[in-house]
């Protein structure tokens, strides 16, 4: 049993969760909010400890951006008298009073629905400590039977702040019972009793706020590469071998794809997720020349590197790439070789416009921005980033390169260019960040080219040097790679909102546009086996071989469980806006399945 | 709404009364302590009657005068003087105190003997008769029943009246203090006249209050009975009828 499996609480039925102050209930609780919102399952928070307005920036903290699925029952502002602005969507009450509790959580259920509302209450301590042992009574008379009538409830509770004989009669009132505890450098959950499992002992390691480095360095020392796999891809990457990961439907991928889950992602967090990607990409550049990955390299490639240094010494490289004519010979080799073998974009050396530690490149046909024209935004986030880290690599890590786009398909340019300096460039972060509104103009862009694609059968991709596809390795870049770098849970739940909100999106049109349910679902997925996603057959359940997001994950071992986070959302989405069912994932290439697969429910 | 039943026109309370409301005709006491929201109640009845049911109403003051009701009432959004200028709704003064406050002498007040049931049912039906009226408030019935010392005389008064009110067909809300406040009181007499009797209940503990709403008695209705939580909202009273009452 994971985390992530106790993290999705149950249908129905009332949990708590018990822990000494500081065990990490709140934390838990909010990841279980979030994924539930990602599941467009409505939540309810009361909140007795905190404003809404923290718990919100906590949220958004770890990733969540939008909120109407979110309403709160602030009973924290009146207990404590705190004057607070009145916010929508808040109901205000009071610990001291559960009718007011009561109340207002009625009140706020008569947005959500009679079901399928999850609770969570962070925490009973506040209200037991007003009420005392009556508490038992509001859980028994109110809880209960709110759970009973088809609704999932988390309840906090600290532990060792009143009698024990009163914790254990709430206890006996729920359904489900959760300890935590902090030993050391492990974070302890116990499953007492559960609705759906067996009882358990999670153990999960304390962590520092992951950095993108840090994150980096410790995927890095979880790494098992297998040697066979790695080879594979190395030949899928260099185009030896176009069919290396996916034997039946081949190692690329329509670039709609790709950008349609990157946008559906970035709708969840504009301001950070390019910045993120944008540094993960940079890491992997340094990484994909690293002592790990120099095995698996071609060997002209391999020989080239174990000699640099001594290269370098003779002077037949260069230490440092500063010199245009010494980025010259790199702009129009290896790295307009590498762009075109996975088919990302045509790389040209601007020698012209360089200066000393000053290059900048052009990408023809870029793959990230390509039908993307004039949008309002860069969107470059692949071969840039990924070449400077390449470069500062090569400079055995002395100076630290970084890019920026001057300009791009999305401004409104026939093609992208980007600039490279050795240092750091104080435009880059508002040059990434993206407004909300325009991540959504450039979602709404993608979503009526793949309209016009199901309804009117129009061309969804014309490019027409390199083609519509696009190889797997700017897909694993966008789907996965990043998630297992960062350690990130706020990654995986761009992928799964993002990819929520999309199926959803695309489901409510064919809908609207007068399509049946079938016809709706089957329409959708000849789309994705036309992208080359995967290759799908749905009966009782959903399953996909080859699925892109999963294939290339198996070349770093490092996920145990299913992690097909984006196709989930997505497939979730979808079902629940055409024919009102929900998806569960069951099984994962990534985990070593031979397939993925889904249960519908 | 069938149209044997009054709606209450209260979020909540219809539920609690068989999903039906008040049976048409009915003289219903509505009885609470000071700042439970009665006259609230009261007006939102004929408010929400005129407005959601095109029932006309009428409110009969005994106590208050009816501009300070109409004046309190705009808290809520509710615009009583336009009501009473379309004739859906009508406001009746005969507070018996504030006719004769002139003719005070000592402790005795002079007019007190022109108040008369008769005259108050007079009152009554040329008000109903004025905007067809389908609802009727008495706001508040306390003070009539003291125009009766000798009880035989108030029981008799209180019953010409429920049965004069019935032959109008008009449902009515008596509105009454409730003397003592919790769990025990004494009952009044006034609740084994009317066929209906509603509480709304303050009970102060430690520092907060718990707004208890409760239908003791509804002839002909099954209804429930249990106490549930009601609160003032800036739209109204809110009565909540699945919840249970925490102490």
């Amino acid at each position: 049993m994971s985390l992530a499996q106790i993290q999705e609480p149950p249908d129905k039925g009332l949990i708590l969760l018990s822990g000494a102050p500081g065990a990490g209930k709140s934390t838990f609780c909010h990841q279980v909010a979030i994924k539930s919102i990602a599941a467009e399952r409505p939540v309810i928070f009361v909140t007795t400890e905190q404003r809404p307005a923290e718990v919100i920036v906590h949220l958004q903290g770890m990733g969540l951006a939008v909120t109407t699925e979110l309403k709160f029952v602030d009973a924290f502002s009146e207990t404590v008298g705190l004057n607070v602005a009145r916010v929508p969507d808040t109901i205000y009450a009071n610990c001291a009073d559960l009718n007011s509790l009561s109340i207002a959580i009625t009140k706020q259920q008569e947005k959500t629905g009679p079901q399928n509302t999850l609770l969570v209450f962070d925490s009973l301590t506040s209200p037991y400590l007003f009420n005392g042992v009556e508490i038992v009574k509001f859980l028994r008379l109110f809880l209960s039977k709110f759970a009973s009538e088809g609704n999932s409830i988390l309840a906090l509770m600290d532990e060792g702040c009143g009698k024990e004989e009163d914790l254990g009669a709430m206890m006996s009132v729920a359904d489900g019972i959760m300890k935590m505890e902090v030993k050391e450098s492990l974070r302890i959950i116990n499953v007492v009793k559960h609705p759906k499992m067996t009882p358990a002992r999670i153990e999960v390691p304390v962590e520092a706020k992951p950095t993108i480095k840090s994150s980096f360095d410790a995927f890095k020392s979880r790494l098992r590469i297998d040697p066979n796999i790695m080879r594979l891809w190395m030949q899928s990457m260099s185009g030896k071998n176009k069919a290396a990961m996916r034997k039946e439907i081949g190692d690329y991928v329509n670039l709609f794809w790709l950008q349609f889950t990157r946008w559906s992602t970035m709708l969840w967090d504009p301001k950070g997720f390019p910045a993120m990607i944008y540094e993960v990409n940079k890491e992997d550049g340094g990484f994909s020349l690293s002592k790990e990955m120099r095995p698996f390299l071609p060997w002209r490639m391999k020989l080239l590197l174990n000699f640099f240094p001594a290269l370098q010494a003779l002077g037949i490289f260069p230490k440092q790439f500063s010199m245009v004519k010494e980025m010259k010979r790199m702009g129009d080799g290896p790295y307009d070789v590498a762009a075109k073998w996975e088919r990302s974009g045509t790389m040209e050396y601007l020698e012209d416009i360089s200066k000393t530690d000053e290059h900048y490149f052009r990408i023809l046909e870029n793959a990230d921005c390509w039908g993307l024209d004039n949008v309002g935004a860069t969107m470059a986030s692949h071969l840039p980033p990924h070449m400077a880290g390449q470069l500062s690599g090569l400079e055995s890590g002395d100076r630290e390169w970084n890019t920026i786009e001057t300009k791009c398909i999305g401004l409104g340019d026939p093609y992208c260019e980007f600039k490279m300096v050795p240092r750091e460039i104080s435009e880059l972060k508002s040059s990434l960040e993206k407004d909300a509104s325009v991540v959504e103009k450039i979602h709404e862009h993608l979503m009526e080219r793949l309209m016009a694609f199901l309804l009117e059968e129009k061309a969804l991709v014309d490019r027409p040097g390199l083609g519509s596809d696009v190889h797997l390795h700017p897909v694993l870049h966008t789907f996965g790679f990043p998630y297992l770098a960062m350690g990130g849970e706020r990654y995986q739940l761009a992928l799964r909102m993002g990819g929520a909100r999309a199926g959803k999106k695309v489901g409510v049109r064919l809908v609207e546009a007068g399509l049946n349910k079938d016809d709706a679902i089957r329409k959708v997925i000849s789309f994705l086996e036309y992208c080359k996603v995967g290759r799908f057959a749905i009966d009782e359940t959903i399953r996909i071989w080859e699925n892109c997001e999963s294939s290339s994950k198996i070349i770093f071992k490092v996920t145990e469980g299913p992690s097909c986070f984006f196709t989930t959302g997505f497939l979730n989405g979808l079902f629940s806006a055409v024919k009102n069912q929900h998806v569960r994932e069951v099984k994962c290439i990534a985990a070593g399945d031979s397939y993925c697969e889904w249960e519908i429910v | 709404m069938s149209d044997d039943y009054t709606s209450t026109g209260i979020t909540g309370a219809d539920k609690i009364l068989g999903e039906k409301g008040i049976p048409r005709g009915h003289s219903i006491l509505v009885a609470g302590g000071p700042g439970s929201g009665k006259t609230t109640f009261a007006m939102q009845f004929l408010y929400k009657g005129a407005t959601e049911y095109d029932e006309p109403g009428i409110y009969i003051s005994l106590d208050e005068d009816p501009e300070d009701v109409k004046n309190n009432m705009s808290k809520f959004g509710w615009d009583l003087g336009k009501l009473e200028q379309e004739k859906k709704l009508a406001f009746i003064n005969v507070s018996p105190v504030r006719v004769t406050s002139s003719e005070k002498a000592g402790l005795i007040q002079l007019g007190m003997k022109e108040f008369k049931l008769i005259k108050l049912l007079e009152a009554i039906r040329e008000g109903i008769d004025g905007v067809q009226a389908r609802r009727v408030v008495i706001d508040p019935i306390t003070i009539f029943t003291l125009q009766y010392p000798d009880e035989v005389e108030r029981i008799y008064a209180m019953r010409d009246l429920i049965a004069d009110f019935r032959k109008t067909g008009c449902t009515n809300l008596l509105i009454s203090e409730l003397r003592g406040t919790g769990l025990e009181r004494e009952h009044q007499f006034e609740e084994y006249l009317a066929q209906g009797v509603i509480l709304l209940r303050t009970v102060m503990k430690d520092d907060k209050y718990t707004r208890m709403f409760q239908v003791e008695k509804m002839r002909g209705l099954e209804v429930d009975n249990q106490p549930r939580p009601y609160n003032i909202t800036t739209s109204g009273i809110e009565v909540y009828p699945t919840l249970t009452v925490f102490k």
